[in-house]
């Protein structure tokens, strides 16, 4: 028999785990839906592996990457070390009309035990571009709104960094900055030297340091390899983090191996009254009802079931009205910027493990800043500097006894960093479904149809050239500058094709993350996002989520639900 | 005196020796009391033969150990069978008879027949290269084989081979728990 529910939440990544703990400890029963297997804290194969333990020292078998085809083209994911956290590209096919790079982990805690931890909350600045330059649509939220929940979703995950005082990267909740290291400190006197509104600061992390306590988790011991999970839980995953906080509550059932194939409306009461899904092991088809639905399946992932939701009052996907469900769909441009070498320094110690980057806050079309660029928005900068290592001479045809001796010893230091650009929202950037092509659950697949345009590519130009004019001023010697890929997932930040706005005309959801049409139907990954920003955005999902569940709670209380 | 006994173990526990494949050569016939017998899987006996000879004059062992006391040969085997694509086992496989051929040409002798100097000689002739030289390798290294120009292809062939062989040396010998404990 399924039973009923207070609430359901689809999904288990970084904002499914926010929406369960908070459901959860506000007394929710609470169904946890995963489509993939379960993966508890600890459950991490790799995790303690050194180089040396995996049969080809990292690199992927050819046969390995035959099952992992279009994700092994980020060049990263499908590594040895890491590749159990990402589907299988021949059991989970998608369609490019243009190429997009869909890398998806499909377990219990999703990419949250994949992401690359950079916590940096949006300002005003982003809250207000789009109505400021008439681009798409208004965001129905200003940065008073989220800047509270920013803070409790800070204090829980635990971040470290350095607050800089800026209007446009606004102060967080933080413990102790990682260090920077010699070369570092070095190049940020420099652009403080040469430049007034540029900042080096070490990144915000979601790396525990400091003395707040954070139940069944240990400060970070600089293994440099959370991407394989932490035994430590020394950054921040559902795994680690909410989904043992919700489980706490003894208000949370999960469910692994549970696909949601839609969500179910009931047009009577103008309200979703739960979900059906399709055991991914079994094929069987079960139905469990609850009071709210919290959509948390990703971006892709979350649009896909509110598309195949199709009912006589939505034809065209849950919540609909507005023809926007799929489209404006966006990602961060990266990958380009500038490498250096300096020969200073030679006789400082280092040791390559600290699992953290600085980063060059937004600079670009600043209120108070240069004159304004030939593109809107702008873009930050995440690097490090560090000792080379053997790898350095890969592209050498030198042998022998000298050759041997001289990569036993750290090799000059060398420095590198990539901008991330903002990517305007364009309507025509959409994905749709297939119903041509079901997949082996009978569901449509998933059709991608998105590039990036004009804006992103004269902000690509600026970016490199201001990366390698940084580090010439700095002093580094051979710089040089690098712009490669340039496709539509590989920042691995899709977002905005459920996107919040005022209007249900023009958008899904409403500044509470409830579509527009369906109070008790919550939208909180990415999908909901009205512009991108530049930072990397997993803390505002997380702190819309909180806020969204906030709300949630108190309609319940009131019975508006 | 190293602990080669203990590499040789380390490395045995490390690999497990329990590979298919049918053709046993011996590699460490220049220490006989280490003497031990490897599998090879992507490459014949005969160029097993060429690839040890190589290893050892890539990253020689001296008073520290080289790549020839990791066994380095079996990991480039085991790497060229798994980890290359079937397009890039193409080419090592004709990479390596297009090297067999130029060390007929340059030493008069068959790869298998060949001793330390012959093979000191290839790397002189092939790796003993102005930086010039060593970028065009490189920047033909980058083309598309079945695109390039007839006439370039033997270098293609040649260069892949000789590049691969060291690149996978550095790769087994740099992230071995010996090195990277030594390093440490």
């Amino acid at each position: 028999m399924n039973k009923a529910y207070d609430a359901i939440v689809i999904g288990t990544g970084i904002s499914g785990g926010w929406a369960a703990k908070e459901l959860c400890e506000h007394g929710l029963k609470t169904l946890v839906l995963e489509r993939g297997r379960m993966v508890n804290h600890g459950d991490y194969p790799t995790a303690t592996k050194d180089i040396w333990d995996f049969e080809f020292r990292g690199k992927p078998s050819a046969a390995a990457t035959a099952n992992q085809e279009t994700q092994s083209r980020t060049g990263f994911v499908t590594q040895e070390t890491t590749a159990h956290w990402f589907v299988n590209d021949l059991e989970h096919p998608y369609n490019e009309t243009k190429r997009f790079d869909w890398i998806r982990g499909y377990h219990v805690g999703g990419r949250s035990l994949t992401w690359g931890r950079q916590a940096l909350r949006m300002s005003d600045l982003d809250f207000e571009a789009n109505k400021l330059e008439g681009i798409a649509v208004d965001w129905p939220i200003r940065y008073k709104d989220i800047a509270p929940w920013y803070t409790k979703v800070e204090q829980f995950i635990g971040v470290c960094g350095e607050n800089l005082g800026l209007p446009h990267l606004p102060d967080s909740h933080l413990s102790p900055a990682m260090p920077l290291n010699e070369v570092e400190k070095d190049f940020k006197d420099q652009i403080s030297k040469h430049y007034k509104n540029r900042h080096l600061t070490m990144g915000r992390f979601a790396n525990l340091t400091g003395d707040a306590q954070h139940t069944g988790r240990a400060n970070c011991a600089y293994r440099n390899r959370c991407m394989r999970g932490c035994p430590l839980g020394a950054y921040f995953s559902s795994n680690s983090s909410t989904l043992p906080a919700a489980e706490r509550t003894g208000n949370m059932t999960l469910r692994p191996y549970s696909i949601v194939s839609e969500i179910v409306y009931d047009d009577i009461s103008k309200k979703a009254t739960g979900v059906k899904i399709i055991d991914a092991q079994t094929h069987e088809t079960l139905e469990f009802s609850a009071k709210i639905i919290f959509c948390c399946a990703s971006t892709v992932g979350t649009t896909s079931i509110l598309l195949q939701s199709k009912s006589e009052r939505f034809p065209n996907g849950l919540g609909n009205d507005s023809g926007e469900l799929g489209h404006n769909l966006m990602d961060h441009h990266f990958r380009v910027g500038a490498t250096g070498t300096t020969t200073k320094f030679k006789q400082v110690p280092y040791i390559n493990n600290r699992p953290a980057s600085f980063h060059i806050p937004r600079f670009r079309n600043l209120k108070d800043g240069e004159p304004q660029s030939n593109f809107l928005r702008g873009y930050s900068f995440q690097g490090s500097a560090s000792r080379t290592d053997w790898r350095r001479a890969i592209k050498e045809l030198s042998y022998g006894e000298a050759l041997k001796d001289k990569l036993l010893k750290p090799g000059p230091w060398r420095i590198g960093m990539t901008g991330f650009g903002e990517c305007l929202p364009y309507h025509e950037n959409k994905m749709t479904l297939d119903d041509t092509k079901k997949d082996q659950w009978g569901l449509p697949t998933v059709t991608f149809d998105a590039e990036f345009k004009k804006n992103e590519l004269e902000m690509r130009k600026d970016m490199q050239q201001e990366a390698i004019k940084m580090l010439k001023l700095a002093g580094f010697e051979d710089v040089k500058g690098f712009d490669t890929a340039l496709y539509l997932g590989h920042a691995i930040h899709e977002m905005g094709t459920a996107r919040m706005g005022h209007d249900p005309k023009t958008s899904v959801l409403n500044k509470f993350n409830q579509i527009h049409a369906v109070s008790n139907v919550y939208v909180t990954d990415g999908s909901c996002m009205t512009s991108s920003g530049n930072q990397n955005p997993s803390l505002t999902y997380m702190a819309l989520t909180a806020r969204a569940v906030d709300h949630a709670v108190k309609l319940l209380k009131q019975n508006l639900l | 005196m190293m602990d080669r006994r203990t590499a040789l173990k380390n490395m045995a526990l490390s690999f497990g020796f329990a590979v298919s494949g049918t053709t046993i050569i011996s590699v460490f016939n220049s220490c006989s009391d280490a003497k031990t017998t490897v599998i090879s899987e992507f490459f014949k006996a005969s160029e097993m033969y060429s690839i040890s000879q190589l290893v050892d004059l890539l990253l020689p062992t001296t008073t520290t150990i080289g790549a020839k006391d990791l066994n380095i040969a079996r990991f480039i085997d085991k790497m060229c069978q798994h980890v290359l694509n079937a397009e890039q086992q193409m080419e090592m496989k004709l990479g390596t008879e297009e090297f067999s051929k130029r060390f007929n040409n340059i030493t008069g002798k068959v790869p298998v027949d060949g001793n330390v100097e012959d093979y000191q000689k290839m790397l002189t002739t092939y790796f003993h290269i102005s930086e010039a030289q060593q970028d065009a390798v490189f920047e033909l290294l980058d083309s598309d084989y079945q695109l390039l120009a007839h006439d370039l292809k033997p270098d293609y062939r040649l260069y892949t081979f000789l590049t691969t062989v060291r690149e996978l040396s550095l790769l087994g010998f740099f992230t071995s728990q010996t090195i990277m404990e030594l390093e440490a």
